[in-house]
């Protein structure tokens, strides 16, 4: 990202001196969560004997009318916030306070805090005669977060990575200076504040916008890099949507079901579920033999090889091993067993199900830090025949 | 592949604006500030944030937890809301069946319980950390004057005691807790 007239945003990332890195730019998305996470929604320092806020600080707004009510009278002080502020953008946001930490700043006296949706009630307590007591204190409130819950609403990405078509200067500068050379001398050679310099700006960014829209263009052609052009790809793929999806989790469902559309082959299915899967992915579990002289483990057929009258639903069992896929997986250190399992039971499954021939079988199972050993496995030997039974 | 944020996570107390692309000599293309205020952003507006952030994370908990204790019926204590900076859970837990990426917690008594935190968290990216508690504090959610909460940390361990007016072991109290890295 170049900053400044030339570089109109978007912002681009590239490693050069002058911008951000991809990398910077990580960074900024992953602290960023990790500090709105634990933030407090406001900070105040009280003055309880005279109902005073001395100091405030709110996460949403600091404004006097952002700010709680005050009722203080022996030692007992209730802030009552409005049940909703307006941030910066003007979205209204509701108020839920969720915990709050309370230290007194007056000798001798101790403090406590209860709290509601929207209100905190702050006990000073004299520490020698054990009587209510006025003080002042510092008050920390925390409430449900607010504003950006994932990298993705910073524009992060764990595929993100640096621009390069931009990265040695601007396209609105390569333009600028082709439209010096294109016109005469006599024309105005400053780079500033004259009439020909904004004329030749103005052509640069047009210029560059276009070149924008080419590479825009390119970008949309895959589910991979594309922006725009994503509702489209859901459509044409038949992705699932989820109502908490980012264009991020879009591409990331899109990519693998447009790899699969090249056919179901060992190394489409591995790439697809790697990009599907990301770091939950392990690797595949297979069952291969030429030897078919002695029927393979769990292979059984109608008249041919019979397999246990408990599996059978009539008309003789059917099960290869040869025709089942297992896909070994692991829960992300960083990630929530809900969206694992979303994951894992849903997506996985609706990406399999549609794109491996219908002889085929599949299912997963959890691996731990050592891919030999194995958790619990669905869908495999003799779980779900058993379940039928 | 995956890309590798630059520095390292917020609770590794490194936290600096040039992790951010924030740069002391860092100036807008040419000296040509924006020119339309919708659509460009600026260099010095740029390296604001990323010392900001770098400023914000310095000072940042790394965690904020609101339990409750469960002495009466002695059990691991009900964590009603943990906001960890590598994650949320604000649908609770029982101590002792901690979901994976927050702290466990035990009782060791009346209004006597302790947290275990793990060695390393990960963030969004999947870089792994130490987590290195420096300090806890504590207080007491309740309607009567004069409980008080001391937090005590060592190594991955924060242990949270609660007490009346007197210093007397006090039960089935809420209490939230900050840990800084």
């Amino acid at each position: 990202m170049w900053f400044g007239g030339y570089a109109p945003l978007p912002m681009r990332l590239h490693n050069a001196e002058g911008g951000v890195s991809a990398e910077q730019h990580s960074r900024f998305c992953a602290d960023l969560l990790a500090v709105h996470r634990t933030g407090a929604f406001a900070d105040m320092t009280v003055t309880s004997s005279t109902a005073t806020i001395d100091r405030y600080v709110g996460a949403i707004s600091s404004a006097s009318t952002d700010r709680p009510t005050i009722a203080s009278a022996s030692g007992v002080t209730t802030l009552t916030w409005p049940t909703s502020q307006v941030d910066d953008y003007d979205r209204r946001i509701g108020i839920k306070i969720v915990a709050a930490t309370v230290t007194s700043n007056t000798a001798g006296v101790g403090a406590n805090c209860s709290f509601t949706t929207n209100q905190v009630v702050v006990r000073g307590m004299n520490k020698s005669t054990k009587a209510a007591a006025d003080c002042t204190f510092t008050l920390k409130v925390w409430a449900l977060i607010i504003g950006g819950t994932r990298i993705e609403d910073y524009g992060g990405d764990t595929l993100k990575e640096n621009h390069k078509k931009e990265a040695e200067g601007p396209g609105a500068w390569k333009w600028y200076q082709l439209s010096v050379e294109l016109q005469p001398n006599a024309y105005s050679q400053e780079i500033s504040g004259t009439i020909v310099h904004a004329r030749r700006m103005a052509f640069g960014r047009l210029l560059s916008f276009t070149a924008r829209m080419g590479e825009l263009r390119v970008a949309n052609s895959t589910p991979n890099r594309a922006s725009v052009k994503l509702p489209y790809y859901v459509e044409l793929l038949g992705a699932r949507q989820f109502a908490d999806d980012s264009d991020a989790d879009i591409r990331r469902r899109c990519r693998p079901l447009w790899k699969l559309a090249l056919g179901p082959t060992q190394d489409n299915i591995e790439r697809a579920l790697e990009d599907l899967l990301g770091d939950s992915f392990v690797g595949l579990i297979l069952s291969t033999t030429n030897e078919l002289a002695t029927t393979p483990a769990n292979h059984y057929w109608h008249y041919g090889t019979a397999g246990p009258t408990a599996w059978d639903l009539g008309g003789g069992t059917w099960s290869s091993g040869l025709a089942h896929i297992g896909v070994s997986v692991t829960q992300p250190a960083n990630g929530d067993t809900a969206s694992f399992l979303r994951l894992m039971d849903t997506e996985f499954f609706d990406m399999m199900d549609r794109d491996l021939p219908y002889w085929c079988t599949f299912g997963w199972s959890t691996t731990g830090s050592d891919p030999s050993v194995s958790g619990f496995q669905l869908d495999i030997d003799q779980l779900d025949f058993a379940g039928l039974g | 592949m995956a890309i590798v944020p630059a520095g390292l996570p917020v609770w590794s107390n490194t936290s600096s604006h040039t992790y951010y692309g924030g740069n002391t000599e860092k100036q807008d293309y040419l000296n040509q500030g924006p020119i339309d205020a919708l659509t460009d952003i600026a260099a010095n507006e740029w390296v604001r944030a990323a010392e900001d952030l770098a400023a914000t994370a310095r000072t940042a908990d790394f965690a904020v937890i609101q339990y409750t204790n469960n002495d009466g019926s002695p059990a691991a204590p009900t964590i009603n809301t943990a906001k960890l900076m590598t994650g949320e859970n604000l649908a609770g837990y029982a101590g002792d069946a901690a979901p994976a990426g927050f702290p466990s917690a035990a009782r060791n008594g009346t209004g006597d319980v302790t947290f275990t935190f793990a060695s390393t968290y990960t963030d969004a990216y999947g870089v792994t950390q130490a987590l290195t508690i420096r300090g806890a504090q504590a207080t007491v959610n309740t309607t009567t004057i004069g409980h008080d909460a001391t937090a005590s940390w060592s190594g991955q361990t924060v242990t949270v005691k609660v007490t009346n007016a007197a210093g007397t072991a006090v039960a089935d109290q809420d209490v939230t807790l900050e840990i800084k890295p």
